[in-house]
């Protein structure tokens, strides 16, 4: 015990529970106007606190909407919403150039900047858009820039998409490419609300009493909190672990369960297990913990990888969802290796 | 980097690891129990069914060696391999950390204490892992019995079972001898005791299992023993094929004990029904009737032959079918289910047409009797050989080889008077009502014929001929050879003897003394 360091273990401690508290502080916050899906809020914050951005997926009128633009509100961050149609261009989003009149009689031509450019971009209904807008959102999530015309332009620190599409009404929609959807981190489904949340929201809704939200964390906050949630250690057997959980999503890889080499075409790509570690390391400080263990990649396992599995037509014909591939892969997989 | 862990990190995983091996060496006992309980059990009761139903007689203790024995020898091995499994420092780790519920932190402590520079966050880490293993008791925590319950009952069920298996196999006597104490070894006296009495007491009927055991010498004396029916002179060839037949199955055996000539026959087919024993005995008694009423040419005895079929049999034999059985329902039914026991229809009920009853004829036993009649085991083995068939191609198949040719066509004019049939169609073909075959694998659908109570069964002949050479008369050349169909020339040498002379000079006179005759000509 004489070779720790007392002082590093209190300043880890410290950190870690400030995050905690953050992190239940926001919760809580966004939870005074949105109703239960605890599970849904929990997952965006995640996705905030690592940078990365999340896929929202439910039927409408359950919120998905009102929680993005609540934990702008929460968070104190700039945020724009884009509604995605069928005739949009990417000019819509990113922005285009204008001739402008800047003084009497003197135009000049200015870039002006379309809805992305904020801190919380809510891009509600994406599969409505066709794949040419779709794909104006490629650049933007991942390198954290727009380039339009020669000029590029560098996005607001922190930036997060937080997309939403209908499962149902799937006439007349653009399914994201697989390129685009595996830059989600997260794909969280939003569902129905239980039978007493119901009361909550009418009372909340229908009765004139709409609570007040407040600022729970700055934009800084969020940036301090992202870079804790990077410091967190993963001991090797949790990396193992994660890497095997998503080497078994891929046929043919030694870890492939029988299922998996039946019925999945594609596997969850490098940026699966990227996911896992990332969402493991916010999951852990979330519950006060100072590294990831084997339970947080459990955890996060189903909305990271979700979405990255493509499933074949077999599985299609045989009933099979990518949230029962990996059940059965977290069933398979050991924690330790043979 | 380190190579040693804190005191209160070693401790813990010390006295983890010892109580791992020791609950890895109880489960391995179980399981090892487990499976040899199952080994053992099934041995013995594969013992103790060949003691029951074939009368075998086991030596000594090997029931009980061979039951008991895998169950020890599981045990032990289970437990051995257990307890010798030493894990490894991250496994005890991690089986303590799963044990406690903990989210890993003895196993993350254990990882990160051997860094040289640790993070601030791995620094506590490790602290909350030293915490974490000094609140632990590595064997109280590994001594829950709740993971092993289900493990346990399922050893000492499987323990019980072989146990039980083998201790009756070892002490329960032969099983002929059980009820009735016909031993099975007890020679001809036992075979007429099993013939004369149907059923044993306990509802189990007799069977003859005890013929493969007895002597041919015995054979033949019981065979004349329960026949009070005559019985015709048996000649060795005879005899010798009836014995070849009914070695086939034990009830063959048992039926070629009872009766003679056909009564191997009888009881080889009531040896395929699939209902055991019981069934087997029956198949018995009816071979041995059915050889004795074939004897003297009663229909019983010749139940399959067609052209018999359509007379009816003579009141006085009937009754020979069965001597001193008086019949009871419950025979008749049983007597339905053995293809030879159709002939039993002939006692009570005619054979014309008119009285095709469900109960005492079937299509299936007329099918049978009239293979047997014509008396090839090859025509039987094709039956079955066709019926497998049907079965891989899932169900009861119609028969279409024996289609007729379509009628014919032609236009003509009818005559006032004709009958439909015979109108531009030509005769129909005699109307039959057949099944479809089955579309959907698996699902029978019967094949049956118009006017009979139950599914046919689809038989058919086959002449399996290889080719043969035509016969050559003697004086015959060969044939005319293919190709530009002219005849061949003559080979040299060729001509007769005495018509060289004059083959020289026709060559001479087709040259027109061009040059000499061609060598070897008219030679």
């Amino acid at each position: 015990m004489s070779d720790l360091d007392e002082a590093k273990v209190s300043l880890a401690r410290e950190d870690c529970a400030r995050f905690q508290e953050t992190f239940k502080k926001i919760e809580d916050e966004v939870h005074k106007f949105i109703v239960g899906q605890n599970q849904v809020v929990a997952g965006v914050l995640t996705a905030l606190f690592t940078g990365g951005h999340a896929l929202l997926e439910g039927v409408p009128g359950i919120g998905k909407t009102m929680l993005i633009r609540t934990l702008g509100r929460v968070l104190d961050l700039s945020f724009s919403r884009i509604q995605f149609t069928p005739d949009m261009l990417p000019a819509d989003i990113l922005g285009s150039h204008v001739l402008e009149e800047t003084a009497p009689g003197k135009q000049e031509v200015v870039f002006r900047r379309g809805p992305i450019v904020a801190n919380l971009v809510l891009a509600d209904e994406i599969n409505r858009a066709t794949p040419k807008t779709q794909a104006a959102l490629l650049e933007a999530m991942q390198e954290k820039q727009i380039t339009v015309g020669r000029e590029t332009m560098a996005l607001p620190d922190p930036f997060v998409v937080l997309a939403t599409q209908n499962p149902v009404e799937q006439e007349g929609t653009y399914p994201l490419p697989e390129a685009q959807v595996d830059r989600f981190l997260l794909k969280i489904l939003v569902d129905y609300p239980r039978e007493e949340e119901y009361h909550l929201i009418l009372e909340r809704t229908t009765e004139g009493k709409e609570p007040e939200v407040g600022r729970a964390a700055s934009p800084e906050d969020v940036l301090w909190m992202r870079k804790t949630a990077l410091s967190v250690p993963v001991p090797e057997h949790v990396r193992s672990y994660a890497i095997r959980l998503v080497m078994a999503t891929q046929p043919g890889s030694p870890y492939a369960t029988a299922e998996t080499n039946r019925f999945v075409e594609l596997g969850a790509s490098p940026r699966g297990v990227q996911g896992l570690v990332l969402s493991g390391k916010v999951l852990a400080l979330r519950d006060g913990r100072t590294s990831v263990a084997c339970k947080d990649i459990e955890e996060a396992a189903l909305p990271v990888l979700r979405h990255r599995i493509l499933l074949g037509y077999e599985a299609r014909a045989e009933g099979m969802d990518p949230d029962r591939l990996i059940r059965g892969v977290l069933a398979a997989v050991p924690k330790t290796e043979a | 980097m380190r190579t040693s862990y804190p005191l209160p990190l070693a401790l813990a995983l010390e006295e983890g690891r010892r109580s791992l091996r020791r609950r890895a060496g109880l489960e391995g006992l179980l399981s090892g129990l487990f499976a040899g309980g199952l080994l053992g059990g099934f041995l013995s009761l594969v013992l103790l069914l060949s003691a029951l139903l074939w009368g075998e007689a086991w030596p000594g203790r090997l029931p009980l060696i061979l039951g008991l024995g895998p169950l020890v020898l599981g045990g032990i091995l289970g437990a051995a391999r257990g307890y010798l499994a030493r894990p490894s420092d991250l496994e005890t780790a991690l089986a303590m950390d799963r044990e406690a519920g903990l989210p890993d932190r003895i196993s993350t402590a254990l990882e990160f204490w051997l860094l040289e520079e640790r993070t601030p966050f791995q620094e506590a880490a490790v602290m909350a892992g030293l915490d974490a293993a000094v609140a632990l008791d590595p064997v109280e925590l590994f001594s829950s019995p709740g993971a092993q319950e289900r493990r346990r009952k399922k050893a000492f069920l499987a323990a019980g079972i072989a146990l039980a298996a083998s201790l009756a196999a070892t002490f329960l006597p032969p099983g002929p001898s059980l009820p009735g104490g016909a031993s099975p070894s007890r020679g001809p006296a036992s075979l007429e005791r099993a013939s004369s009495s149907p059923s044993l007491p306990g509802g189990r009927k007799k069977t003859a299992a005890a013929a493969p055991l007895s002597p041919p010498g015995t054979r033949q004396a019981s065979r004349k023993a329960p026949s009070s029916a005559p019985q015709k002179e048996v000649s060795p060839d005879e005899e010798e094929r009836n014995a070849a037949r009914g070695e086939k199955t034990r009830a063959g055996k048992a039926g070629g004990a009872g009766g003679a000539g056909r009564a191997g026959k009888g009881g080889r087919r009531s040896g395929r029904v699939p209902s055991g024993a019981p069934r087997q005995a029956e198949g018995a008694r009816t071979g041995s009737s059915a050889g004795a009423s074939g004897s003297t040419g009663s229909p019983g005895g010749g139940a399959g032959k067609p052209g018999k079929r359509k007379s009816p049999p003579p009141p006085g034999k009937r009754k020979k079918k069965g001597p001193g059985k008086p019949p009871s329902p419950a025979k008749g039914r049983q007597g339905t289910k053995t293809p030879l026991s159709g002939g039993a229809m002939a006692a009570g009920t005619s054979r014309m047409g008119g009285n095709f009853s469900p109960v005492t004829h079937s299509w299936k036993t007329m099918e049978r009797g009239g293979e047997e009649d014509s008396g090839g085991e090859d025509q039987d083995q094709e039956v079955d050989e066709e019926k497998r068939r049907s079965r891989q191609r899932g169900g009861t198949q119609p028969s279409l080889r024996d289609r007729r040719p379509p009628p014919s066509r032609d236009l003509g004019l009818s005559q006032p008077g004709d009958q439909p049939g015979k109108g531009r169609g030509g005769p129909t073909p005699p109307k039959k009502d057949r099944g479809t075959a089955a579309l959907i694998l698996g699902l029978p659908l019967p094949d049956t014929i118009k006017g009979l109570p139950n599914p046919g069964t689809s038989r058919v002949e086959q002449e399996r001929t290889s080719p043969r050479e035509a016969p050559v008369p003697p004086g015959a050349g060969p044939g005319p050879s293919h190709g530009e169909g002219r005849e061949p020339p003559l080979p040299a040498g060729s001509a007769p003897a005495g018509e060289s002379g004059t083959v020289e000079r026709y060559f001479e006179k087709l040259r027109g003394g061009r040059g000499p005759a061609p060598k070897g000509a008219g030679r």
